[in-house]
């Protein structure tokens, strides 16, 4: 086997440092390549979160051992040895299944080494109304995960450095150019993925993984349509220190008329904000005196201007009912912490868009993480998605490899495509509702989605179907 | 001689040999005006009774002309138009028109087409006053030495006077853009976007009308009648080509029936509003102009946008259908 294995590699790579005679049968392998190409088995363009936990996935896979991944990475290797002392303002909440799949090959654990944040309980309510959603998993269980995003990637990178021999990776790579083979096999042509560098090195591949962020450069050059908009809205994020250290496991989300607002618990004194809000008003918060932007988050948190009467005792009307209907009250309403210092430098903003690939697939190439889909983050499931592609697209690709089949073959790759878009399209128009739905104060909107809210967070097996789906 | 010929109106044509004997004894009786039944008919749209009214018209003229050498014969017409080159050069000349076949005019002598030019432009003096009617023609051909019956030469609703009058204007306003032309092409003068040189075309074009702006509603309806409609909608089009050929309009697609029918639509509509404005100085009619323009440019800016907009909305609706193929697993290719 293992013989069979390095002739495989040896006819594979025939311009290796094995030396020997090159068969002549085989000119065909070596001589139209110009100079030598390695062929690789899978190559995942982009080292984000996604592309390097994907790697990191195949690198540790059993039904992989014996394949050559490479990973390219188009800028220079960001991750600090040391952690840093102030938290990053980029944060993500890890739902239970993508830390399933992160311990899977072992990078949850250094997470947990380094520093992360569990919650128990989200709570959403709306500015126009008095209603709210309560979501906990009876206060036993995790919700999520709040991880900063270099904490991420600096584990995924410790658990790639630990297979050198499977995953080759290259820093500071832009691609210029990707070639597919064309649609019948000859004997000019390579039939694998031709990928070129900005510095003129070439690869080859079975199989193109594009997880190079939302303008992916894999989408375009396969052809892939977009379907893509952008919101009218800038995310400003920020760390904030609280004004009395609690236990802060809880994550508050207030939908304001102009953008919802997320305040999720980095450490007892520390939370991360995220406030999607129109261009003008990002500009303004980032740019405004501390004292200013804290007041601005205190208010928004607290305030009740955008109440209406009408509205309010609508809302009460229900929320009678309800507890009339349903005695056993479910969880109390809390209130948010206040904030008291804005962490220095730590205020920053980007822009908020809507995009969906139509098509994940195409023969050699498949798209994970952004590059497919990109959404706005007032459910915290971007990232998720992303690692949920990577476990749908590893059991296929395992399997696929198990069998011995082509790994860049269609029928694994279509099985992948509907299987994630039947999950990533449902969540993308879902999230694209909520953030229209939220963005009004048009009185009978206001009501519908008060009254909904309300429903929602008295029927229990509803609210537990959502936090089952969003937690997959 | 026979006098038989001068009874017969139209009479089959003399041969020359007989028309010059005939026309020189009439020439010595001073009955000019019976030579003109020899003419040869080149004017066929001329109903009969208005050629014996044009006959007789002639003759009362003939009392008032400067008496001229009639010349014997056609080839003598030549030595006459010396004498007669001036302010009334194509003034009606007594020597025959008859000639051999085929009708031709020398150049020199008056054809009946500019004598009718020269009617129409001197009755148009007239129209203020007596409308478009023939009495304006009567009492224009009267300025000229002619009786007022030659208004009988034309149509009793004053069509040839309009149409007259409407190829005047576009000659006019061709000139001026011609000039105007000239100047920017010598660098005298700074090239204009083209809607504003449109909406000046369009105004000098309507200021012609106001001298005659009471009349003008009456005008525009006969000009609408059956069958004036192909050569008024002759002279519209073409001036509204002329218009865009100056305004600098290259284009060799639909866009050139589209500009041309928009600039005849805003035309129209101005001249319309302008029959019932009471502005000063036609402000509100000048202004509307300018809307209309500026309409007519952000339409093709909203073209565009449609287009554009359309072919997003089916390259949306090619990506939804994909999406929906991929959803229910039909996405399984060979």
């Amino acid at each position: 086997m293992a013989a069979c294995c390095r002739l495989t590699r040896f006819l594979v790579v025939p311009g290796a440092t094995l030396g020997g005679p090159r068969l002549p049968g085989l000119r065909w392998l070596s001589g139209s390549m110009g100079t030598e190409q390695a062929v690789y088995d899978v190559v995942v363009a982009g080292g984000g979160m996604v592309g390097t936990a994907m790697a990191c996935a195949l690198g540790h896979n059993i039904h992989f051992r014996d394949k050559k991944i490479l990973l390219l990475e188009a800028g220079p290797n960001k991750v600090a040895t040391k952690l840093p002392e102030t938290y990053s303002n980029r944060v993500s909440s890890i739902t239970p299944g993508s830390a399933t799949l992160l311990s899977s090959f072992g990078a949850w654990d250094h997470i947990c080494n380094m520093r992360y944040k569990p919650f128990r309980r989200m709570q959403v309510w709306d500015a126009c109304s008095e209603a709210l959603i309560i979501f906990d998993k009876d206060d036993l269980d995790d919700m999520g995960y709040i991880v900063e995003n270099d904490v991420i990637m600096s584990a995924l990178t410790k658990q790639l450095d630990a297979i050198p021999d499977q995953v080759e990776v290259v820093y500071r790579s832009k691609v210029i150019s990707y070639t597919w083979p064309g649609p019948f096999c000859n004997t000019e042509n390579s039939p694998w993925v031709q990928i070129t560098l900005a510095d003129g090195r070439q690869f080859q591949t079975k199989l193109l993984i594009g997880a190079d962020g939302q303008n992916s450069g894999v989408r375009s050059a396969a052809g892939i349509q977009n379907v893509c908009w952008p919101y009218d809205q800038s995310a400003v994020v920020a760390t904030l220190h609280l004004s009395e250290p609690t236990e802060n496991n809880v994550a508050w989300q207030r939908f304001l008329p102009s953008g919802p607002i997320a305040l999720l618990p980095l450490s007892d004194t520390l939370s991360s904000l995220v406030w999607s809000t129109s261009h003008e008003h990002a500009k303004e918060l980032v740019s405004m005196e501390e004292e200013n932007f804290l007041d601005a988050i205190n208010s928004a948190f607290w305030s009740d201007a955008n109440h209406t009467d009408f509205i309010d005792s609508a809302g009460s009307m229900l929320q009678y009912a309800v507890t009339f209907l349903q005695p056993t009250k479910s969880s109390a309403r809390q209130l948010p912490p206040s904030v008291a210092k804005v962490g220095p430098k730590s205020r920053a903003l980007f822009p908020l868009g809507l995009g969906h690939a139509v098509e994940y697939v195409r023969p050699r190439v498949a798209l994970i993480g952004d590059a497919a889909h990109r959404v706005h983050p007032l459910a915290g499931q971007g990232v998720n998605m992303g690692f949920g592609d990577i476990s749908s697209l590893i059991h296929h690709l395992s399997r696929a490899a198990f069998d011995g089949k082509d790994l860049g073959s269609m029928c694994h790759l279509t099985k992948y495509e509907t299987e994630r878009q039947r999950h990533n399209v449902f969540l993308i128009a879902a999230t694209d509702l909520l953030k229209r739905l939220y963005s009004t104060t048009f009185s009978p909107l206001v009501l519908l989605r008060t009254w909904g809210l309300q429903a929602t967070n008295a029927v229990l097996p509803l609210k537990e179907q959502i936090m089952a789906f969003a937690s997959k | 001689m026979r006098w038989s010929h001068v009874g017969t109106p139209h009479g089959s044509l003399p041969t020359s040999k007989m028309a010059a004997a005939v026309s020189g004894f009439l020439r010595r009786t001073g009955w000019r005006f019976l030579r003109l039944q020899c003419r040869p008919v080149t004017r066929c749209q001329l109903s009969p009774m208005p050629r014996a009214f044009h006959a007789s018209a002639l003759a009362l003229k003939s009392s008032d002309e400067q008496k001229y050498q009639p010349p014997p014969a056609s080839s003598q017409q030549h030595s006459e138009s010396q004498g007669t080159e001036e302010p009334n050069p194509e003034s009606f000349r007594s020597n025959p028109r008859y000639t051999d076949q085929g009708g031709e005019e020398d150049e020199d002598h008056e054809s009946e087409e500019q004598l009718q030019h020269r009617i129409l432009t001197a009755a148009l003096e007239f129209v203020p006053a007596h409308g478009w009617t023939s009495e304006a023609i009567a009492e224009g051909a009267q300025t000229l030495g002619l009786s007022s019956a030659a208004a009988g030469m034309f149509g009793n609703d004053g069509s040839e006077l309009i149409l007259h009058f409407v190829t005047q204007c576009n000659a006019k306003l061709n000139r001026v853009m011609e000039k105007e032309q000239k100047l920017v092409q010598l660098g005298q003068a700074e090239k204009r976007k083209t809607d504003q040189f449109l909406r000046d075309a369009v105004e000098t074009r309507l200021r012609m009308l106001i001298p005659y702006v009471e009349h003008w509603p009456r005008a525009l309806s006969i000009l609408v009648l059956p069958h004036n409609i192909p050569a008024s909608l002759n002279l519209l089009t073409s001036m509204v080509d002329d218009m865009w050929h100056y305004a600098g309009d290259q284009s060799t697609d639909i866009n050139w029936y589209t500009r041309r029918a928009v600039l005849a639509g805003i035309y129209n509509t101005t001249e319309l509003v302008m029959m019932q404005d009471s502005s000063p100085d036609f402000e509100d009619t000048w202004r509307f102009l300018e809307n209309r323009i500026s309409d007519a440019m952000n339409m093709g800016h909203t073209a565009k946008q449609v287009k554009s907009t359309g072919e997003a909305l089916v390259q949306g609706m090619m990506g939804a259908a994909v999406t929906l193929k991929n959803l229910t697993g039909l996405n399984q290719r060979r």
